[in-house]
């Protein structure tokens, strides 16, 4: 998988020599690595918060000062579904609505698909950043990355990447697992991207196996970090055939142009056999085969692995303990590849618990995570300069939904994302929404400084609001000096022009950039 | 053609002689390099033997030259059949109807990797076998002429590790520089991490997408030098005072962010303007940035430029449109810029990779599926041209559905020969931990 070649470690850092990735020749999964010192580490209702959401809020704080952690994960499980709310307000965004169809494919064409992707965009960062079914928009992001696909620069299939994303990601991101799978398997942009469309059993050149083997490795069985798999080239191909037929609709003229089709001609009708006969086509014929197939693999032990896996990465460790994909496995299959069982039994872990500083926020994390703790105004037209601004942040920090060119979704691990420029775009970053430098996207700074005292008080207040939890001395003094003042100082002699640092900064704190 | 032995030259240390002396630009990048990794001493050492610094920091009886290693990665798997088409194998013809090149000499032919270029060796007499796409005339004109351009035709991962022909494994392994799980990050980071010396930015990913460098000792990741700064804060000193208090850990994002500061104030400097002599286009202006920071005196030994799109399963096109023809010109056309631009790759070797080769057959939508031999380039001053390698098969692979290029020569061959001799590096075991290959091809001066 890309982004397995290193894992970050904490080593003490020398002069000269920053950075402590892993050195030569260690095991990845060797130690229990930390993104952040283990002195930031913050209180355990914190940490899950902070795995399962875009970033804390004074409401989510105060609901866990009430509930407790597991109060909050129990009311976050409980929401398997978006916020109506939050849909609401993306009512006039259009082209979310976009189904296959000839009419679709023109509209996303020429300027049309600028729009679409500022609509995505958008749509993405409201939904993350408003939304109070926080848990449920991380998970839809997991899956996004899991069953990821690039057809936004395939002017043939643009058109079906909203279908994709609101039809077969988002409804069953907290359902089961066999029925997201499915899903995608009859999803058009699926069947376009990996090429299973014109994948023809019956044809002189044969078949493309390009489905069929990512279906294996990224979908269902998977590549352990070891490098061992239970399937094998032959396995690749029997898959592929297995799933000849599995196209579109080619007819512009048809109501249904690029809608799922299953074409009996392209289908392979001889014997097929994967994992040397633990599954035989037998008696099925036709797209009943590929059914059957997809039924074989959801619930074979490798792909418990393989899902609890991806799971325990986004919500645990880049490498998580071994222990826990296992225990995690075991709940998917005993639960029928039910999501929120699965979920709730990492989320409720000792692993989980003892992970504190092993997860990075990936670029667009740290952006809606700013902006929950900002409480900025988002922009509600897609083609604004707020929202473009927005993109472009994302667009630069390589974190544009839907902009990985490879099935295998962008990486989940802070070895792939931490890095010198991607710091500073998220430094720079937090001192333009801060500062109210990017046009069309609006802080008031009012609020959140409001509450006198002295600027070490107003630190300690923003600090704590953002999540960081109190600040050491040095700290305080540094990011008050940033401000021309000392921490005793009244608050409210600062210049309001330098005022915006003191937030600024705070967002740019390495306890920040971790969840 | 029959396997022809293979008769390695025992390692030599390199020529001296026959190097040409550096301009004064770079001799001064070098003594920055000196006096940052060596101190006062390292910087007297240097002036005193006033040998710039390449043979300065050379350990005694050590091949070192120190040469920058820039390593090209093109994602997705390059085909290495139409980098440096075998125009007369009949299979090659045969398979690819829509897609073969022709030869040399003919219509849109190869252009000619053989003895016609007094330049050129081909120790393992693999002279006129394959040409080059016509799409590298740039650098075929200059570098190849010059005998500065080798080929590396049938190289790869060996079978042991390109069994599952997949991108990710594949594109691990190669960058890992081995297929144990056991070794962490890349080899080119480790090759830093084993020098011991480095200025203010030892290495430069220009993108952080390939594991190269992942896990190297202060390795700077700059996409972009005008956007290579803190920006949005109101004191631009304070900020960056406070940035550096706020990150004063020994954690990993604190040193990442140190790294940062000293780096941002370094190449604040510096012009982001194109560099004469570039065409246009992020690739060329990748490759503009890369010789700014080369010739700034910031102590770069390694750079990684990562170059994606060659996943041609469909429309590869043909010598003078199409996919592999619009990503092969922008690269050639970088490469000469590049080149042109350090006095002949002077003291920079170039090594242009990828995970995989492709299929022999050309599939249903004129492209080619995942396959395991390709090509690799390896350029530069210190670059023996010609075309290298332990042997190419005497037929391409026809079977139904597997058939492919071979791979004769392990990767690792090469560039252990490359880091070695060009980059300076005695302990080869640290960066191909697994590695057991031994020899050379012969390809460096």
């Amino acid at each position: 998988m890309a982004g397995a070649g290193g894992s970050p470690t904490t080593q003490p850092a020398t002069p000269g020599s920053s950075s402590t990735l892993s050195p030569a020749g260690t095991t990845p999964a060797a130690a229990a690595p930390s993104v952040v010192t283990p002195r930031a580490v913050a209180a355990p209702g914190i940490l899950v918060a902070n795995r399962i959401t875009f970033g804390v809020t004074p409401a989510i704080l105060s609901q866990i000062d009430q509930q407790g952690g597991g109060g909050f994960i129990d009311d976050q499980l409980a929401r398997t579904g978006p916020d109506a709310e939050v849909e609401a307000r993306l009512g006039a965004l259009g082209m979310l609505r976009l189904n296959p169809s000839l009419a679709s494919y023109n509209a996303v064409q020429g300027t049309g698909a600028a729009r679409l992707r500022q609509e995505i965009t958008l749509a993405a960062v409201t939904r993350a950043v408003a939304s109070r079914h926080q848990l449920y928009e991380v998970m839809c992001h997991l899956w996004m990355d899991h069953f990821n696909l690039e057809v936004f620069n395939d002017g043939s299939a643009r058109h079906l990447l909203v279908d994709y994303q609101e039809k077969v990601i988002r409804p069953n991101a907290l359902g089961s697992f066999r029925n997201l799978l499915k899903a995608t398997a009859h999803a058009p942009a699926m069947l376009a991207y990996l090429d299973n469309d014109t994948s023809n059993a019956n044809s002189k050149q044969g078949i493309n196996e390009n489905y069929g083997r990512e279906l294996l490795e990224l979908h269902t069985l998977g590549i352990a970090p070891d490098g061992s798999q239970v399937y094998t080239e032959a396995d690749v191909r029997a898959a592929a055939m297995a799933m000849t037929g599995w196209s579109t609709v080619s007819d512009r003229k048809a109501a249904d142009f690029s809608a799922f089709v299953f074409r009996p001609q392209y289908h392979h009708t001889g014997d097929i056999s994967l994992l040397n006969g633990a599954w035989i086509r037998g008696a099925t014929q036709g797209q009943a085969t590929g059914e059957s197939l997809l039924e074989f693999l959801v619930t074979h032990p490798s792909t418990a692995r393989h899902v609890a896996r991806r799971i325990c990465r986004r919500l645990v460790a880049d490498n998580p303990p071994a222990s826990l994909i296992e225990s995690t496995a075991q709940v998917y299959l005993a639960n029928d590849t039910q999501l929120v069982p699965t979920v709730r039994h990492v989320l409720n872990s000792a692993e989980l618990a003892a992970s504190g500083g092993q997860k990075l926020r990936r670029p667009f994390e740290h952006l809606a995570a700013m902006l929950r703790a900002l409480g900025t105004v988002l922009p509600t037209d897609p083609a604004s300069d707020g929202a473009v601004g927005l993109q472009r942040h994302l667009e630069r920090t390589d974190h544009l939904p839907w902009s990985w060119p490879q099935p295998d979704g962008f990486p989940d691990t802070a070895a792939h994302w931490l890095n010198t420029g991607a710091l500073l775009y998220r430094w720079s970053a937090a001192g333009q929404l801060a500062g109210n430098r990017i046009k069309g996207v609006q802080t008031d700074l009012g609020p959140l400084t409001a509450g006198g005292g002295t600027v070490g008080d107003l630190i300690t207040r923003l600090a704590t609001r953002f999540g960081l939890g109190p600040r050491t001395a040095e700290e305080v003094a540094a990011v008050a000096a940033s401000v021309r003042k000392t921490p005793g100082d009244p608050a409210d002699s600062i210049d309001p022009k330098l005022l915006p640092a003191i937030p600024g900064l705070l967002l740019t704190h390495p306890i920040f950039q971790t969840r | 053609m029959n396997p022809t032995p293979l008769n390695p030259s025992p390692m030599s240390p390199a020529p001296m002689t026959d190097r040409k002396r550096a301009p004064m630009s770079d001799l001064s990048r070098r003594s920055f390099l000196a006096g940052a990794g060596l101190g006062l001493a390292g910087a007297a050492t240097l002036a005193v033997t006033n040998l710039g610094t390449r043979l300065a920091l050379a350990a005694p009886g050590s091949p070192q030259t120190g040469d920058t290693l820039v390593v090209v990665f093109l994602r997705g798997g390059a085909d290495g059949l139409t980098i440096a088409p075998p125009y007369g194998y009949p299979s090659y013809r045969k398979l690819r109807p829509s897609i073969a090149i022709a030869p040399p000499g003919t219509a849109d032919g190869a252009l000619p990797l053989d003895k016609s270029n007094p330049n050129a060796a081909f120790p393992t007499g693999l002279a006129g076998v394959v040409g080059l796409h016509p799409a590298f005339k740039p650098i075929h004109d200059t570098l190849w002429r010059e005998g500065k351009l080798a080929v590396i035709p049938a190289t790869g991962l060996p079978p042991s590790e390109s069994a599952s022909r997949s991108h990710f494994s594949a594109t691990r392994y190669v960058q890992a520089g081995s297929a144990s799980t056991a070794v962490g990050g890349g080899w080119l980071a480790r090759m830093i991490n084993t020098m011991g010396v480095g200025g203010v930015i030892p290495a430069v990913d220009t993108s952080a997408r390939s594991d190269l460098l992942r896990g190297g000792r202060g390795t700077a990741v700059i996409p972009s030098l005008g956007s290579f700064g803190v920006n949005g804060f109101p004191d631009r000193d304070r900020t960056a005072t406070a940035l550096r208090a706020l990150h004063a850990g020994t954690d990993s994002i604190a040193g990442q962010g140190r790294t940062a500061l000293d780096v941002a104030a370094r190449v604040a400097t510096l012009g982001t303007e194109l560099r004469p002599g570039y065409p246009k286009g992020s690739l060329a202006k990748t490759f503009s940035e890369l010789s700014s920071m080369l010739k700034a005196g910031l102590g770069i030994q390694a750079a990684v430029v990562d170059y994606g799109g060659w996943d041609m399963h469909s429309n590869l096109g043909t010598v003078g449109a199409g996919r592999f023809h619009d990503r092969a010109t922008e690269l050639a056309a970088a490469l000469r810029a590049f080149a042109d631009d350090t006095n002949g790759l002077d003291e920079i070797t170039v090594l242009v990779m990828t995970e995989f080769g492709r299929t022999i057959n050309e599939n249903g939508s004129r492209g080619t599926d995942h396959g395991r031999g390709t090509t690799y380039l390896a350029m530069g001053a210190g670059i023996r041209g010609g075309v290298f390698g332990d042997d190419y098969p005497d037929e391409i692979a026809d079977e139904p559905t597997y058939g492919d290029l071979a791979v004769l020569t392990d990767y690792r061959k090469l560039v252990a020969e490359i880091v070695t001799r060009r980059a300076g590096v005695s302990d080869l075991g640290v960066v191909f931990p697994t590695y057991r290959g031994s020899g050379s091809l012969g390809l460096t001066r």
